[in-house]
Formats: structure tokens, C-alpha cells, sequence
């Protein structure tokens, strides 16, 4: 086991797309973690999903073996990190397991949003922070522009900043040295009690739980019976390691140094993300302090599609929330749909990886419902409720008002751009609160707007207003008086539960109207006419009619292809039984996408 | 469960088996490849006269081989398709008939297809000759537009000479249509051309007796789906094409043809009596490249062991050169997946499902596998005593009924040895 001053712990933070996975190539290929021809981009990008997408959505842990000009091999954990928003929890707990951090800032974008972001959290754990201006290959580059903004827009000393091509590892065997020489080793601890915080996990078929780990006191070895402080569950230790891409067995984990333990853990419940693992038989005193809580800022409930397997996706859901610590899920139930689960998400990026994942990893077919913020609603009576659920609204009648989360967003953005994104700001009723020059080409922009309105295309808009230039972070600010409506939807005169949702009442008609379109286009035609409705109340406001459909047959069937024609319906089979039946309405998961997806997402296409 | 008749191979699968009385003949050349066309056929050019007469020589052979093995006694319909067996060279035409006519002495009904390009005095000659009763030729259109979006290798005036010349040689005359043809982005297809209901007229004037009008289906890999993907053609809307085939069907059946089958009409009587015998599941034998025997086991059946298998499906290997040398998969089907087939073809015509002979060959009562379905369909479904059928109605509508019945045999179907 390595001497904690041999160690260094540190995370590559930044915005989106500044390059935090492909300079952890550059790292992973000078350390030899993989053999050459292993190699690819973005190596720590592994889900499916992450690949497609190209972005980083779940931190990445890797050690790195790096011989000093010391002469001294030093272990160097790095974590990668995601840059988007609403993975920002990865982030907070990547940092957590830190002495230091790689700020890094694009060379031709300069400092963004989530540079400011993530900067502050690493500074709140008073993690020690080298900034690093990359992408310096770039013919747009503008390092002594970029220098400026570190000085100027981040208070750090710019002379401390590294030039480093992520692509083309110019600067990085200068970046290995100030890691080892700048970012402090960990730190002593005061005891050798066993003391051992769990920063993420993940389920393998195989192996079962996978914690991970940063060791902060004590070490951690095979055979010890260790205790999670949560629950008091106690397991004994069948391996532990380090991850080189790979999980790589090790005889131990010293204090000080980040790597995984297996051990045989069946109760996949009793892992927490944030508890304390100690040593069963001398315990530590406390447990660590763990992370702040997650606040999910939009909900939506999630069915099988096929109501017989909602075991399985307990199971799945389970599963996935060891390696997603920002799900937070509660059982539900639909009249349409049977049980499921009302979940809460950081944003609807969040919503969407979930719902691939669980349908990836756990070849889970589901549903989701509407999302939905979570509104607060004063009562007749005087009580005070808090909803996200269409299914709990109460009768208006004994509604008194109403009120829904408001955001403060903060906008920076090239001067060029304000007038649009000002527009689209008023669009999403925001209210604008402060307008700032950074400098003669930027400003940063405050609204104060309610956060339904951004959780939906507002990130996509913003992007595609600034051509990519605009960046944008938000906090919650609170509560502010809405006018809210549930609207319903009916197919074929049967009211839909999972269709429902609460809306801005003076847009209801338009998004009616919406959610009635695409749901007659999303449900397949059926033998007989099936009209879309959607009421408030009573009150039908909008309405489509699907047409009876005239002719589904094979038009040519005889000797030669009756194998592939009883196949073809084998497969028209399939499909149906992918359908869930409503009344005597088949509804493909399709249709409950459709309602997923908001006004403007269409129009992209 | 009785036991199998013992003695060769051959002799136990002809016994246990409802022996094949209809023969079908695939010969895979064409002219040219149409632009909607996934069958198995080569174009004519590329081939060298003996590579051709080497294919017609093995066809001829393994019919033989196929009669032998399941005691095949005479034919009551013959059927030699494509491909377009026209497209052959005359002489090697003609050594195909013979060759099939010395297998298949007299049948009742011997139907021929061919393409207008290549029907020809010649061509009719032989026909008649060696005993064709019946010309099923490929127009698909008769408006020029339309026949070069399907790449089509002939005009509407040659198609409407073929006709005429095969209606003048005592044959009955069969001919097919294709609705719904996709059509340049746009360009407001509907209105150009003669209509579907003109074409047919047209055709009805010329003295056919029997006439298919298939919905275009674009099949992957083919340059029509491509076009259409490309945004070059566009599909007709679902209502258009309902549409433009009422269209068809008015004049049809104000001229006494009757829809018999989802695509098939004749006047009462002139159905296609080859063509039937798929739809009513019976046993059929197949040679050339790609043909297709179905053999039904009229008891405990000679195939397979595990599991009761009720019908044996021979596929012809997909093969010019090496088609001598065999290569022909065959595959046991079960006896649900043979009861469903019977459904599955039954349905399509309006004789329906005969009642009597499913519970005779499958042991159990049609109702009992799938009355669930029936009831549902009660609005569409005709009943008599023998037998269980769909109005036009419901006929457009097979798949779904059939994806139904499928679904709940799932739940019906009694174990293998149960019935
Ligand atoms: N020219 C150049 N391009 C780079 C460099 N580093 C990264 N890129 C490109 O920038 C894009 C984003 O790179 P990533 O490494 O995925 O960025 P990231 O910061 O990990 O992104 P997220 O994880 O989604 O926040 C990719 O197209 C990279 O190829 C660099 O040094 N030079
Ligand atoms: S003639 Fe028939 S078989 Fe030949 S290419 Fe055309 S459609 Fe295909
Ligand atoms: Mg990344």
C-alpha cells in the first residue's frame, strides 16, 4: 500500500465541452493504463448513451501510476467529470473525494457558465485549483484573452494557468508536475480507525455491488467485516482495488487513496451514496459528513409498459440508483397504468438518461408520464400543500391560490446575442433582474423566470439564439404566484391519467391543442374512430380525431411465403403486445413520449 | 396415436401425408429487375443459353425426384411462375412444358405467367401445345407513367397487344394490377393517367377472366424504396388508396367479378383453382430455385421427433448453377404454427376456413383455439354450417384479426400430445 504523500487526488472540472474526457485520454495514454490499441476517445465516456450523445454523464474514476521528476512514482486519481447542469450532483461528489482540481477553460470560449459553477463548489471544499486553458491548438485560441477572464471573471492568479492541447498533448507532462507538485497529498488522519466515504457504485451481474470509495481514515483490506454507518448492515471485504479503466485488485486502500470494494453485498438498498464505511469491530466515532441532498427539480412517474412486470422494474430502478445517486423514486400508482414509480430528476437531460438506461441496462419497457415541477398550492382551508403530481390536484374549488419555483438564470453571453435571448427570456416569462459588461464583447444577463419554463427546450433555444456562444446556470429562488390548470386528456371519451398535467393556465389551449396533435399522430389507427380530447374540467378546449383505419392485410400471400408471412405477423404481434391497452385504445409508447415532449421540440426536427 | 406406416422413407411420408396434387414451378428469369421487385430472378442478359437449358434440365429432374418421393398421382393444377417464364428462350420454353406436361399429364388447370414483352405468337403456340389452359400475365399498369416508376420492362400498348393475343387463343386470361403506385413528390399523381377503375375497365373489355390488384408493398433493398426514401416519390395516403381501389372494385363487381381473396377477383367459378389449394392449406409440391413444397400429415405426422409436427416445408435453395447438386432446407412446422397458418391462409379467401377439415386434421374445434377472436370480429365474421369467414370488411382488416388469433393461441393451444 502506497504512502498517502505518494498520492494525489484530483478531478478535471469545467463547461460543457472544454474537454475534461479527452485530456483524461492524454492522461490514461501517458500513464499506460491501456495498451495502446485500446485506446479511444473520450475512454472514460463508456455508457452507450454518453458515446451517442457525446457528453460526459457519469463521473469516471481512474488511477494513474506516474514517475516524477522527483523520481518518486506518484498514484494520481483522477475523476473526470460531467459538464452539463444537470449532472452538476456528479460534480459535487467527485469533488468531495479531491484534494484538488483542472479547471479547465476552453482556449476559444472562454470562461462560461458552469466554469463560474464548478469552480465555487471546488472552492467551497477548499480544493486547490490549477487552472488549465485548453484546446490550445485551436487557429481561434486566445490564451492572454483567456488569462485575462481567469484573472478578471474568476479571481484566480492567471500566472498559475497552464497551456495544454487535450487533443494533441501539448503541456501535459507539465500539467503531471504541477498536479504532483501543486495539489496537496492527503491529509493525515488523526486515527487509524477505518473511516471511508461512499462517493458512487454499481451493479455488476456478475460480482453484485461495487462500492466506491475515497478512504479518508483507517484502510480498507480483504477479509476485514466492515460496517455501513446508515443502516449498521455489516458485510466482509472479498476485494478491493483501484479503477484503471478496469477494476484492478489490490491488497488494500490505504487512507488517502480512492479505489472500490466488493463484498458479496445482496441487500442492494443497504448502499448509500454519502455513508460512512468503518471498520465493524473498531468503529470510527462519526460518520463523514457525507453530500448535500439531492433536489430534484422536475418529477415524472415512470409504469412498465407491461403492468406484470413491475417487480422487474423495482428491481431495475434499484439497480440504477446505485450508480445514479440523484434518482430519487417513490412508489405510485395510475388507474390507466398499474404501479410505478413518481421520480424526481435534476432536469429533463436527467429524465432522459434514466429512461434509456433503464431500458439499456435493464431491458426495462416503460413509460414515463408528463413532467412536471412541483407547485405549491394554499388551500381554502388554510393548509398549504406542495404537488408534482397531476393524479393529487385538488378540486379547484378549494384552491385559494397558487404558486410555482421561480429561478434566478445567469446568462453569459457575447454582446451580438442579448436582443434575441432577451426575447426569448420574455418569451419564457422571465423578468429580467440584472445586466452586466464583464468586459467591451461580453455580459452577463440575470431573469428571473419560472423554472417549468426553462426545464423544457430553454437550453436548447439558448443555444441555437447565441450559435452556441451563450452560456447559462440557475439557481432556485423560490416561490411566486402562478395561475395553474390541470388540463386532462380523454381518448376515446376515457380520461387518461397518464396524460394529465398541470399547466399556466393562459397557455393552456395552445398546449392543449399541441398534446391533442401529436397524440394523433403518435396512436396507430384502430378499427373505429378514436377522438382526443383535452378538458379542463369539463371543459373540452382542444380535440382530434384519429380516423378508423381502412385496410392493414398482406396483399399477396400464397405458396411460397407462408413461413415469412406467419413470421411477419409474428412480429405485428410483438408489437401489440408493446402496446398498452386503455378502454379498448391501444397506446404505443410512443404516444406517451409525445406527451413528454414539449411545444417547441417538434419544430427542431 | 397410431403407429407409422413402417417401409422406406418414402413410402412412410407418402402415406402419412395428404399427397400433393398441385405442382408449382419457379423459373427465377426476367427480362429486366423491376424497380419494386424483391423475388428471387436474374436478369435474362446475363445468362448464357446452357446455363439456362443446365437450370430447366435440373428443374425438370428434381420434379421428378419430389414426385417420386411423395407418390405423387397426377395433378389437378400446375402452375409455372416467376420471374417471368416467357422471358425464356423458345426453345428452352418449350423443353420446360414438355418436360413438365410428360410429369403432369392433363391437369385441370395449367396456368402459365408471363410478361407483355415476351408473350408472343410463339410463346402461345407452345402454351397451347403442350396444354396450358390458363396465361396470368404481369401489366401492373397501363398508364406509361406509372409503368416506368415501376421500372417496368414494357409499354401499356404492349401489355394491351399480349392481352389481346392471349385472349384470342382460347386460354383463360388472368391478369395483375398494383394500386397505390408512389408518385413524384408533388406532382399530384391522382389526376394524371387513366384511373385504377379505368385500367381495370379497360382490361375487363379485353376479355380477362380472372384479375389480382395488389396494394404496393415497398420492399427494403429495392430502388423504389429507395426513390421513396429519398423523398423523390411519395406514398398515396392511406384514404386515397382506399379510394382509388373502391374505384376498382365498382366496376369489378358491376362486371361480375367477385372479390374471392384479398387480392383476387373472378367472376364465380374462374377462381384460380392453384391458387386456392394455398389458401385452403393443401399439400403442394414446388421445383426451381426458390419453390416452396408444403406437405400436410393428415395424422401423426412423419417429421421431426420431439414435438408433433404437422406439415413439412421444403425450401428450394435460392441457387442457378449448384441447383442440381440440391441444397433445399426442409423445415418441420409444428402443429400450432401449421393450425395457424391454416387460419392465416383460410381467412383470406371468402370460402373461409372449413370448419369440418380443421377439426379433422388438428383434432380440436376451430372455436375452441380461437372463439375469443371470433366474438370480437362477431360484426365482420360470416358463419354457415361448414364454415368461418370475413366480410370485405374484415378482409382489409385480416392482419389484425390474425394478429389476435395468434395472440390468443398462445393461451389455447393444448400441449403437443394432448389432443
Ligand atoms: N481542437 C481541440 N479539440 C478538442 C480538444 N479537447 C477536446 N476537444 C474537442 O472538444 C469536444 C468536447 O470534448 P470532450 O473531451 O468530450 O469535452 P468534455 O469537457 O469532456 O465534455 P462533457 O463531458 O460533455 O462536459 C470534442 O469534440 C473534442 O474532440 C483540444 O485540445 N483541441
Ligand atoms: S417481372 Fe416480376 S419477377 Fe421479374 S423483376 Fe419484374 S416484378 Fe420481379
Ligand atoms: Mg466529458
Amino acid at each position: 500500500m502506497r504512502d498517502p504523500s505518494l498520492i494525489r487526488n484530483f478531478c478535471i472540472i469545467a463547461h460543457i465541452d472544454h474537454g475534461k474526457s479527452t485530456l483524461a485520454d492524454r492522461f490514461i495514454e501517458k500513464a499506460r493504463v491501456v495498451d495502446a490499441r485500446k485506446m479511444q476517445d473520450q475512454m472514460l465516456d463508456n455508457m452507450d448513451i454518453e458515446r451517442e450523445r457525446g457528453i460526459t454523464i457519469k463521473s469516471q474514476a481512474v488511477a494513474l501510476e506516474y514517475q516524477a521528476k522527483d523520481g518518486k512514482t506518484y498514484t494520481l486519481n483522477l475523476v473526470d467529470t460531467p459538464g452539463h447542469v444537470d449532472f452538476s450532483y456528479e460534480v459535487s461528489r467527485a469533488i468531495s473525494s479531491c484534494e484538488g482540481a483542472l479547471l479547465l477553460v476552453d482556449a476559444t470560449q472562454g470562461v462560461e457558465a458552469q466554469t463560474l459553477s464548478n469552480m465555487y463548489m471546488a472552492l467551497e471544499h477548499n480544493l486547490e485549483i490549477i487552472p488549465v486553458i485548453n484546446k490550445i491548438d485551436m487557429p481561434a485560441a486566445d490564451p492572454d484573452e483567456i488569462r485575462r477572464q481567469i484573472k478578471h471573471d474568476l479571481g484566480l492568479d492567471p500566472d498559475g494557468a497552464l497551456l495544454v492541447s487535450g487533443r494533441f498533448g501539448t503541456g501535459v507532462d507539465e500539467l503531471f508536475e504541477a498536479i504532483v507538485q501543486r495539489i496537496p497529498a492527503p491529509r493525515e488522519s488523526s486515527s487509524d480507525l477505518l473511516q471511508a466515504l461512499i462517493f458512487d457504485s454499481h451493479y455488476d451481474p456478475y460480482r453484485g455491488v461495487i462500492v466506491h470509495i475515497r478512504v479518508f481514515g483507517g484502510s480498507i483490506v480483504p477479509g476485514q467485516r466492515i460496517r455501513l454507518m446508515n443502516n449498521d448492515s455489516e458485510y466482509d471485504v472479498e476485494e478491493t482495488g483501484q479503477f484503471r479503466i478496469s477494476l484492478f485488485k489490490t491488497d488494500g486502500l490505504p487512507a488517502g487513496s480512492v479505489g472500490y470494494f466488493i463484498a458479496n453485498i445482496k441487500t442492494v438498498s443497504d448502499v448509500r451514496v454519502g455513508d460512512t464505511v468503518t471498520d465493524a469491530a473498531r468503529p470510527c466515532a462519526a460518520p463523514l459528513p457525507g453530500f448535500r441532498e439531492v433536489k430534484p427539480v422536475v418529477f415524472s412517474s415512470i409504469y412498465p409498459m407491461d403492468a406484470a412486470d413491475y417487480n422487474e422494474l423495482k428491481i431495475g430502478i434499484e439497480k440504477l440508483k446505485l450508480n445514479d445517486a440523484s434518482l430519487i423514486y417513490e412508489k405510485d400508482n395510475s388507474l390507466a397504468l398499474g404501479f410505478g414509480f413518481r421520480c424526481g430528476f435534476l432536469g429533463l437531460l436527467h429524465l432522459e438518461v434514466v429512461q434509456e438506461r433503464l431500458e439499456r441496462e435493464y431491458d426495462q419497457a416503460i413509460i414515463l408520464t408528463a413532467p412536471s415541477v412541483r407547485y405549491k398550492l394554499k388551500l381554502m382551508s388554510g393548509e398549504t400543500v406542495f404537488i408534482d403530481n397531476p393524479a393529487d390536484y385538488p378540486d379547484p374549488t378549494r384552491i385559494d391560490s397558487a404558486e410555482e419555483p421561480y429561478i434566478k438564470a445567469q446568462i453569459i453571453t457575447p454582446l451580438a446575442y442579448i436582443g434575441n435571448l432577451i426575447t426569448l427570456c420574455m418569451d419564457k416569462r422571465g423578468n429580467q433582474s440584472s445586466f452586466t459588461h464583464l468586459d467591451e464583447k461580453r455580459v452577463e444577463l440575470c431573469f428571473e423566470m419560472p423554472l417549468a419554463e426553462i426545464l423544457f427546450d430553454f437550453y436548447d433555444k439558448l443555444k441555437s439564439t447565441s450559435r452556441g456562444y451563450a452560456s447559462f446556470d440557475y439557481d432556485i429562488i423560490g416561490y411566486r404566484p402562478t395561475k395553474l390548470a390541470k388540463l386532462d386528456v380523454l381518448i376515446n371519451a376515457r380520461p387518461v391519467d397518464a396524460f394529465s398535467q398541470l399547466v399556466y393556465e393562459p397557455t393552456a389551449y395552445d398546449r392543449a391543442k399541441k398534446v391533442c396533435e401529436r397524440l394523433s399522430r403518435a396512436i396507430p389507427r384502430h378499427q373505429f374512430k378514436v377522438p382526443i380530447q383535452a378538458a379542463i374540467g369539463s371543459k373540452v378546449i382542444a380535440r382530434e380525431t384519429i380516423n378508423s383505419l381502412r385496410k392493414d392485410v398482406l396483399a399477396k400471400c400464397y405458396g411460397g411465403d407462408i413461413s415469412r408471412k406467419r413470421k411477419l405477423l409474428e412480429k405485428q404481434k410483438e408489437g401489440k403486445k408493446r402496446m398498452k391497452t386503455v378502454g379498448d385504445v391501444e397506446l404505443p409508447q410512443e404516444a406517451f413520449l409525445a406527451v413528454l415532449r414539449t411545444n417547441e421540440d417538434e419544430e427542431r426536427k | 396415436m397410431e403407429a407409422l406406416a413402417d417401409g422406406s422413407g418414402g413410402s412412410a411420408e407418402a402415406q402419412a401425408c395428404l399427397v400433393p396434387r398441385s405442382l408449382y414451378i419457379h423459373v427465377p428469369v426476367c427480362a429486366s429487375k423491376c424497380a419494386y421487385c424483391d423475388f428471387f430472378s436474374l436478369p435474362a442478359a446475363s445468362w448464357s443459353e446452357s446455363r439456362m437449358a443446365g437450370l430447366v434440365d435440373a428443374t425438370i429432374s428434381r420434379l421428378a425426384g419430389l414426385i417420386s418421393r411423395f407418390g405423387c398421382d397426377g395433378f389437378d393444377t400446375v402452375y409455372i411462375g416467376g420471374g417471368t417464364p416467357t422471358a425464356l428462350p423458345a426453345a428452352l420454353f418449350d423443353r420446360l412444358l414438355s418436360g413438365v406436361a410428360a410429369l403432369a399429364a392433363s391437369p385441370g388447370e395449367w396456368t402459365v405467367e408471363a410478361n407483355p414483352e415476351s408473350l408472343d405468337e410463339g410463346a402461345i403456340a407452345t402454351m397451347l401445345a403442350r396444354g396450358v389452359s390458363r396465361v396470368s400475365l404481369g401489366v401492373q399498369s397501363l398508364d406509361p407513367a406509372r409503368l416506368a416508376i415501376l421500372g417496368r420492362p414494357h409499354s401499356a400498348e404492349s401489355a394491351t397487344r399480349a392481352l389481346a393475343l392471349a385472349a384470342g387463343s382460347g386460354m383463360r386470361v388472368s391478369a395483375d394490377l398494383i394500386a397505390g403506385i408512389p408518385w413524384p413528390r408533388g406532382a399530384g399523381g391522382a389526376a394524371e393517367g387513366p384511373s385504377l377503375a379505368e385500367q381495370v375497365s379497360l382490361l375487363l373489355d379485353l376479355g380477362i377472366a380472372h384479375l389480382s390488384v395488389y396494394d404496393l408493398v415497398l420492399e427494403d433493398d429495392t430502388a423504389l424504396a429507395r426513390a421513396v426514401e429519398a423523398g423523390e416519390l411519395e406514398v398515396p395516403q392511406e384514404d386515397d388508396l382506399a379510394e382509388e381501389r373502391d374505384g376498382a372494385e365498382a366496376v369489378l363487381s358491376a362486371r361480375g367479378f367477385r372479390r374471392y381473396e384479398v387480392s383476387n377477383y373472378a367472376p364465380a367459378g374462374l377462381e384460380c383453382a392453384h391458387n386456392l389449394v394455398y389458401w385452403k392449406m393443401g399439400s403442394y409440391i414446388g421445383s426451381g430455385p426458390g419453390a416452396v413444397s408444403t406437405l400436410q400429415a393428415t395424422g401423426p405426422s412423419p417429421w421431426g421427433r420431439a414435438a408433433w409436427p404437422s406439415s413439412l416445408r421444403i425450401e428450394e435453395a435460392q441457387e442457378i448453377d449448384g441447383y442440381a447438386k440440391g441444397g433445399a432446407v426442409e423445415s418441420p412446422i409444428g402443429t400450432k404454427e401449421s393450425a395457424y397458418e391454416t387460419i392465416m391462409m383460410s381467412f383470406r379467401t371468402v370460402f373461409g376456413l372449413d370448419k369440418t377439415a380443421f377439426r379433422r386434421r388438428f383434432g380440436i374445434e376451430a372455436r375452441s383455439l380461437i372463439g375469443r377472436t371470433l366474438e370480437a370480429w362477431a360484426g365482420q365474421l360470416i358463419e354457415t354450417r361448414d364454415s368461418l369467414s370475413l366480410d370485405p370488411g374484415g378482409l382489409d382488416l385480416l392482419n389484425r384479426f390474425l394478429v389476435d388469433c395468434l395472440i390468443e393461441l398462445d393461451g389455447t393451444f393444448p400441449a403437443p400430445g394432448q389432443s
